[in-house]
Formats: C-alpha cells, structure tokens, sequence
C-alpha cells in the first residue's frame, strides 16, 4: 500500500485564476442561457398556440391579452425583481451593486413574459431574455465565488448571451451590451462576453435551428444614387419617428405610472385595449415577427403598414407604460419594418425587388433612433436577414436615423426607463462633459527651474552642464525607461563622482533613496490619475514622447494639476 | 468537496435545462409543423374550391408556422397569383427557388407571374426552367402544361420562328401522347406552318392505330401546302375513318373540284387541258368584269385580248396559258379574295403565287 504524498502540483496546475474562471464561466452562462431562451420561446410559442385555439370568438380575442397581462402583472407584484426592464437591471449589477442580480428575477421574468407576451401583448421577449442571462450569470459567479471586479463584468457576460439568444444573432448580442450596457469596448469583458454569446448561440441554435429570425427575400444592393437619397429620407424619417416614439414611452410611463390603481388593473385594462385594437389589426399582436415577415414579403400595402405602425407605437406604448411584463426590441423592430415599408411604398426611385432592403434599412433606422446603438443596429440587420447586402442601406439610415434623434432628444428609451425608475446609470451618451482629464490638459512646457540631463553625457559633462544651470530640478534618464528626478544640489556632488554617477544612472527600482526620486514617465494621452499616482514620490513628472522616450516634451507637478482642475477647458465645456 | 459539490449542482442544472428545452422545443415544433399541415391542407382544398382569400390566409398560416417547408411557400405564392397578388406571389417563389433552383414548378409559377406582369423575356427563361427543371413524378403533367403554356406565350407574341420550335419540341418530347401530338400538329398548322403541320400530321396518322382528327387535319395541312391529291386521299381516310365527318366531307369535294379544274394537273390529253383552259379563263373574264377591272386601260387591253382568245375556237393552248396566268394574277391583286369553297378562286389564286 502506498502512503498517500502530500505534493500539491497536479493539483495546483488544475487550479483556476480569476481571469481563468470568468472566461470558463461565460461558456457555461451561454449554455445555461441559451437553454432557458430556448424554453423561454418555446413556452411563448406554446402559450401562443393554445390561445388561438380557444380564442377564435371576439371576446375570448379581447380577454386573452388582458387575462394574460393581468396574471403577469400578479407575478410581478410576488416577484418584483422581475418587474421592468431588463436592461437597467443588468446596469445596476455592472454599475451599483457588484454585479449582484437576484436570481427569483429569472423565474419571474420567465413566467410573466410567456403569460404575458404568448396571450397577445404588444412586447417582446428579447429583454427579458437579456435579464434572464443577466440572472444566471450572476448567480453563477456568485456560486463559483468569483472576485468583485469579475462580478462586475459577469452581467453584461449573461446580458449578451441572453441577446443574441434570444435573435439568433451573436454579433448584436456582443455588440449591444458593449455599446449599450458596458457604454463602451472595454477589453477586460470583450472576450467573456463573446464567449458567452457565441456559446449561447450555438446551443440554441441545436434546439431552434439556424435560420436567421426572418427569411428575407433577395436583397437588391443600392445601384442608382437616387437609391441613396431615399436611404438618407428614410434615417431622417426613422429618427423623427423614433423620438416621436421615445416622447410618446415617456409620457404613458410617467402618467399612467403616476395613476394609482389596485394591482393588475392597469395591466389588464391595458390588456382589454390590446384585444379590442387587435380585432381590427390582429398583426399588432405578441412579438409581431409574422407581421414583419410579411412586410418583408410585401404582403402589406403602404398604407397598411404605415397604420400598423402607428397602431403598434400606442398599444405597445400603453402596455409598457402600465408595466405589463415585456421588451421593448420586438416592438421598434416592428415600427421600423412597417415604417421602411411604408416608406417603400410611397418613395420614388427605387427598383424592383428593394422592399427587403427598405425595410431593413427601416428597421436598423428605428433602431438606432430608439435605442441610440447605431452599430448594433447595422449588424443586427445584417444577422437577422442574413444578407449582407443590407448593409449599407442599414448603415446609411439607422446613422441618420441616430444623429437626428439625438439631436432631438438627448435620452435613449433606456435611458428614460432608468430615470423613471429612480436610477441615474452611466450612459455613452450622456457623459459628463468636463471629465476626466488627460496628461496633455496638465502638463506644462519644460521650465526654467528644470533641466534635463541628456543620458548620452558622461559624468564630466554632466558635472559641467549642472553647474553652468540655473535649474533648481535635474531630469536624468535611468535604466528600465524611467527617469531620475533630484534637486540640483543633490545631483552635483554625484556627479562629480563618474563611478557614482554611472551607479546612480543604472538604477532602475521605483524608490526615493538619497533624495533622488526614480519615477515612470507619463505620455500625453494617458490619464492625468497616472501623472497624479508618480507626483506622491517626486515634485515633477516628465512627460516623454510616445515616438521617443528619450524626449521630454514637457512636465506635469502638483501645481499643474491644480490649475488644470481649476479650469475647464473651452473644447470641453 | 464543496468546490465538487457545486460543479455537480451545476451540472445536475445543466442536464434538467436540457431536457426540459428538448421537451417544450419538440412539443412546440411539433404543434406547428402538425398546425402547419393542416392549415396547408386547408388552404390547398380552399385554393382548388375557388375561395382564394381564404386558401391566402390558410397557406399564410402555414408558411408563419413552418417556415422550413418550401412546399408550402410555393403553394401561398401559387395562391397569391391565383387571387392576382403578384407582387406578393413573387417572393415567396423566388425564396423557393433561391434553395432550388432547378426546381420545374417553381419556376413554371413564376414564368405564370411574369408572364401576368408583362415581363416576356424573363417568363420566356422561366418556362425553359421549368421545362428542362426537375420534377416530381406526379407533377410530370404541369411539365407538359409548361411546354403549352410558353407556345401560348409565343403566340400571343406573334414571335412564328420561337413558336414553330416550341412546338417541334413538344411533339418530339411526348412521342407516345396522340392528344399533344395533335396539339402540336393543329398548332402548327394555325401557325402558318403546313410543311410541318403535314409532316407531323403524317407521323401521327401512320404511328398511331386510332390516330382520333389526324386524317382531316393532315387533309387540311395539305389542301394549305396546294397538294390537293394528298389532300383528296387524306380526307378520303378520314371519311372511311369518320364518315359523317363536315370537314373532312368538305376538304374532299373542294380538293376534287380543285384537281378536276387545274389545266396543269399531271396525264392530262391536250383536249382536256386545252377545255380546263377554256374554263378558267371564262371565268377569270368574268370574275375581273364583275369586280370592276375593265375601267383602266391595262385592264380594258387584258379583258379584250382574253375575249379575242376565247372568241377562237383553235386558239394557241401556250398563249392561253400565259394569259391565264396574266389574267389570275391581275384578280388576286386587285379583286376581293375568294371563299374557302371557291375552288376555281383556289385554282386561280395558286396560279397567281406561282408567278416567278
């Protein structure tokens, strides 16, 4: 029998870091995502069926959505966690509470959006599908005891996953977190997210299938440059119609929010105008993705489209704005297929067989207006039609589309969610003008009082150079890129010594010792919290060229700093 | 031991979502593809019991439910050009054939829609898909239908050369089918085209032990190619064949008349020559008095030397031949056509095309 040995390698070798186990993790948040989208669509589906079943007479037809969003809105009120958007929640958790999202939100969500959005109401279930992923990944980090800054990211991680399970579309899943959640491409989370989104995808895909959400007919690309000014008219179209949109979401919110009613009612009266609008138009119902597939396929007329999207813009607004569980997605998608359709059908110039890519453009243009993500808009048009020829007119609308709602109106519907919720999250958009400074903003021109000792001297010279300089500081080069900062008296005698000198200049540890300070260079476009970190050791920081470390182009000190934050400059204000 | 305990956890969590989403997938989709069939089925019975509107809404169902199923597609684009929908309709074949394009009644749909939308060249391409595409064994008929569906093509554009070897086609596609092989035969024949018209007339006549109207059509292919023996002993079958048949009747009288008043028919003595001459220049004389030709010099120095070439009794046969011919081609430019049972008019006009 052999003694057990105590030698931990294996083991060792077998052990994970942080940055290790965030990364495995994001697979297994993009399978257990996308397994609960797949349940998640399927139980909608399921909903769906059976209600057409036994909703064929008109009053069955006006109760369901009602029945549906009141049930809903019950579950909400036992779960509030999974009451709004999904969005803001999983901002919360990146921005506020340490990536920390209760894990009852992802049943919650789960049930009420299946009763909800499967009996008729106008929402979608790609926001919730992007909470759920949000849930799961942060009760997974939790469980797997993942360290603060990792739980921080994990959300926007399941957030992805959950997107572009959801669509069946990677890219948008990535690219809409990053522009949207995260407000930016921040490399630590870049790979986690698309780690998680890819294997979201391919695990859904294995269940739902590969076809792209809508199958699109062949996409003309643009030939004439009449073509584009009907693009262009389109984005500006798309943009006034997005902050009509957005004004119109924030005012049901606030207002119908603001009425005080017992719990459900307001869903289900929401419910019971959804039912009785959808006898005359049945297309508004639910997600509305047949509806789309139609316009795409030019089942509708100009004028058909042009009512539906009007029609689909108030419901769907009303049932938001009484809080009945639902996403917002599904609902601008389908305003800006029916406006790119509506817009088709009207605008001149356009060739036989363009409808598919109007549309689209439409659909990128409302998009982008609506939720201010004007690159995951492009790419989400170019991954749910699986054409790449509707790239450019996407690309062409949806930047108009986002420049003029911008212009119009600063918030983003999430924004506005946010807000009305109480919260104040970052946002790309809404940045604040005067922060943070950059090295540049401080630093100053090398001054009299500062003399820079070339490293290509030797000591004599050196020697020579300090006593003719009425400097007070000498800047000398050390080994390892850094530099040696010391009052003039203090560098003389040393380098009166070559033997001294020559051991002073090969010093290389970031440590003051005799009164000489070993400091890291600063570059221009770095942070200024960097210049600040080098000026607690030494009273000057040189501040050297990217192209050249040898060159100083010129210095930061405290009183620069000072000054730099004692005013805003012109450009930023 | 925990750090275990959880990773089986998972896993255990991991293997329930599984088969919970197996199960809600292959229950939903095979609630749609189960709802799909028969909204298909719905539509398709709808389609053919002339509600089009409805059979869309049905065949719309389908397509929404199962979007995987080309059939489908193809079956809402069929009744959304049935319902005269073709913007709508053309999608939706288009998709289909985007995955098959060689598929022969997709394309046969869309060469229907374009050819509805005015667009001739593109249906023209169309139908050749169709026809040389592939296609199921119980489709195999609406391959035949696209082969008559692009001559009609061809005939309502007056485009003669492309629906002669349109229909050669057809003939030589379906060798063994009597009914298209009469088809072809007849269409050629109203297309102008006798020669061929007699020669598949023929092939039918003698291929067949029924040939069913190919005598009488072959009679009249011939009385049309001026071969009025051929004519005379086609229709003379067809009577044996259908003896109360009108046309046949008619085709024989009218080529025995013609071949009895011809002055160039083949074994003819010089006396009965010399008196078919005689005839028909009595009644050429007659026919251009009668239509008011003796007003114009010319025609006044034609009538007269015709009335000194008649007034003889031993007048030169040769000379009364050239102005037989002078004489005939005078009435066929100037005068009105003769009737179809005018069988000197016959003579007459063969004469007068006969001219080098």
């Amino acid at each position: 029998m052999t003694a057990p040995t105590d030698n931990p390698g294996p083991a060792r070798a077998w052990r994970l870091d942080d940055a290790q186990r965030f990364l495995v993790l994001a697979v297994l948040i993009g399978v257990c995502t996308g397994l609960v989208v797949v349940c998640f669509h399927a139980a909608i589906e399921l909903v769906d069926l059976s209600v057409r079943d036994t909703g064929r007479s008109s009053a069955m037809r006006i109760l369901w959505p009602a029945i549906g969003a009141a049930a809903a809105a019950l579950i909400v009120r036992a779960i509030p966690v999974a009451a709004g958007s999904g969005i803001v929640q999983t901002k919360s958790a990146l921005y506020v509470s340490n990536g920390h999202i209760p894990f009852a939100g992802v049943p919650g969500k789960f049930v009420a959006c299946v009763l909800s959005i499967g009996t008729g109401t106008p929402l979608g279930p790609e926001d919730p599908a992007l909470l759920m992923g949000a849930g799961i990944a942060s009760r997974l980090g939790r469980l797997f005891g993942l360290s603060q800054r990792s739980m921080r990211l994990i959300a926007p991680t399941g957030a992805a996953a959950g997107i572009a399970a959801a669509f069946n579309t990677p890219i948008t899943g990535v690219l809409f977190v990053l522009e949207e959640v995260v407000a930016g491409f921040d490399a630590a989370v870049m790979g986690s997210i698309v780690l998680a989104a890819a294997s979201a995808v391919v695990t859904s895909r294995l269940f739902l299938g590969e076809s792209p959400l809508f199958s699109v007919p062949d996409v003309v690309p643009i030939s004439q440059p009449g073509e584009v000014l009907v693009y262009v008219a389109l984005g500006v179209a798309g943009g006034l119609f997005a902050t009509a949109y957005v004004r119109m979401m924030s005012v049901l919110r606030y207002r119908l929010g603001a009425v005080r009613l017992p719990p459900a009612v307001g869903p289900l009266a929401a419910g019971l105008l959804v039912g009785v609008v959808a006898l005359a138009w049945p297309d508004v119902l639910g997600t509305g993705y047949r509806a789309m597939d139609g316009a795409l396929h030019s089942q509708y007329a100009w004028s058909t489209m042009a009512t539906l999207a009007v029609v689909k813009c108030l419901v769907s607004g009303v049932a938001f704005g009484t809080g009945t569980p639902g996403g917002l997605f599904a609902p601008t998608l389908f305003l800006g297929v029916m406006l790119g359709g509506a817009f088709g059908g009207v605008a001149p110039w356009l060739p036989p067989g363009s409808q598919s890519a109007i549309v689209l453009a439409g659909m990128a243009a409302m998009f982008a207006g609506v939720f201010r993500a004007p690159m995951t808009a492009v790419f989400m048009a170019f991954e749910l039609s699986g054409t790449a020829g509707s790239i450019v007119p996407a690309m062409i609308a949806a930047t108009l589309a986002f420049l003029v709602a911008r212009q119009l109106h600063p918030q983003s519907i999430l924004d506005l969610v946010a807000e009305h919720e109480g919260a104040n999250l970052p946002s790309a958009r809404l940045a604040r003008p005067d922060a943070p400074l950059h090295v540049e903003d401080a630093m100053a021109a090398l001054p009299d009082s500062v003399v820079v000792l070339p490293a290509l001297l030797d000591a004599a010279q050196v020697a020579a150079m300090l006593e003719a300089s009425p400097a007070t500081h000498g800047l000398a080069e050390a080994a390892g890129g850094r530099w040696l900062v010391a009052e003039l008296d203090v560098l003389r005698p040393i380098a009166a010594e070559p033997s001294a000198w020559f051991a002073l200049c090969q010093t290389s540890t970031p440590s003051s010792t005799a009164n000489v300070q070993v400091v890291e260079p600063v570059y221009p476009d770095e942070w200024l919290d960097v210049a600040l970190r080098q000026l607690a050791r030494s009273p000057v920081v040189p501040v050297v060229s990217r192209l050249d470390g040898r060159r100083v182009v010129g210095v930061v000190t405290a009183t620069d700093v000072r000054n730099a934050y004692g005013r805003v400059p012109v450009d930023r204000r | 031991m925990i750090g275990r305990l959880r990773a089986v956890l998972v896993a255990l969590v991991v293997i329930a979502l599984w088969a919970a989403a197996s199960v809600l997938a292959r229950t939903a989709h095979h609630e749609r593809v189960e709802r799909a069939a028969l909204a298909m089925a719905a539509g398709t019975a709808a389609v053919g019991a002339g509600r089009g509107t409805e059979a869309v809404a049905l065949l719309r169902d389908a397509v929404a439910l199962d979007p995987q199923r080309p059939e489908y597609r193809l079956a809402l684009g069929k009744a959304l050009f049935v319902v005269g929908r073709l913007e709508e309709a053309e999608p939706y074949v288009y998709e289909v054939l985007r995955r098959t394009p060689v598929d022969g009644e997709s394309n046969l749909v869309l060469a229907r829609i374009l050819a509805r939308q005015g667009n001739q060249a593109e249906a023209e391409s169309a139908y050749y898909r169709a026809i040389y595409g592939r296609w199921s064994t119980a489709a195999q008929p609406l391959r035949r239908q696209a082969r008559l569906e692009l001559i009609a093509l061809y005939r309502s554009q007056g485009a003669t050369a492309r629906l002669r070897a349109a229909l050669l086609e057809l003939s030589n596609a379906f060798p063994g089918d009597r009914e298209l092989q009469l088809q072809a035969g007849r269409d050629l024949l109203a297309a102008g085209f006798a020669d061929d018209a007699a020669r598949q007339l023929r092939l039918i006549d003698e291929r067949f032990a029924d040939p069913g109207r190919a005598p009488v059509l072959l009679a009249r292919a011939e009385f049309a190619r001026r071969h009025y023996v051929e004519a005379y002993e086609a229709s003379g079958r067809a009577l044996v064949r259908l003896a109360a048949d009108p046309e046949a009747a008619a085709i024989h009288a009218l080529s025995a008349r013609v071949l009895s008043l011809d002055p160039d028919q083949p074994r003819l003595s010089p006396a009965r020559r010399a008196a078919r001459l005689r005839a028909l220049l009595t009644d050429v004389h007659r026919r251009l008095g009668a239509c008011g030709e003796a007003d114009g010099p010319e025609a006044a120095r034609l009538l007269a030397t015709l009335t000194r070439w008649l007034a003889r009794r031993g007048s030169d046969v040769e000379v009364g031949r050239s102005l037989l011919q002078a004489a005939a081609t005078r009435w066929a430019t100037t005068c009105p056509a003769a009737s179809e049972t005018d069988a000197a008019g016959r003579v007459l006009t063969d004469l007068a095309t006969d001219l080098p």
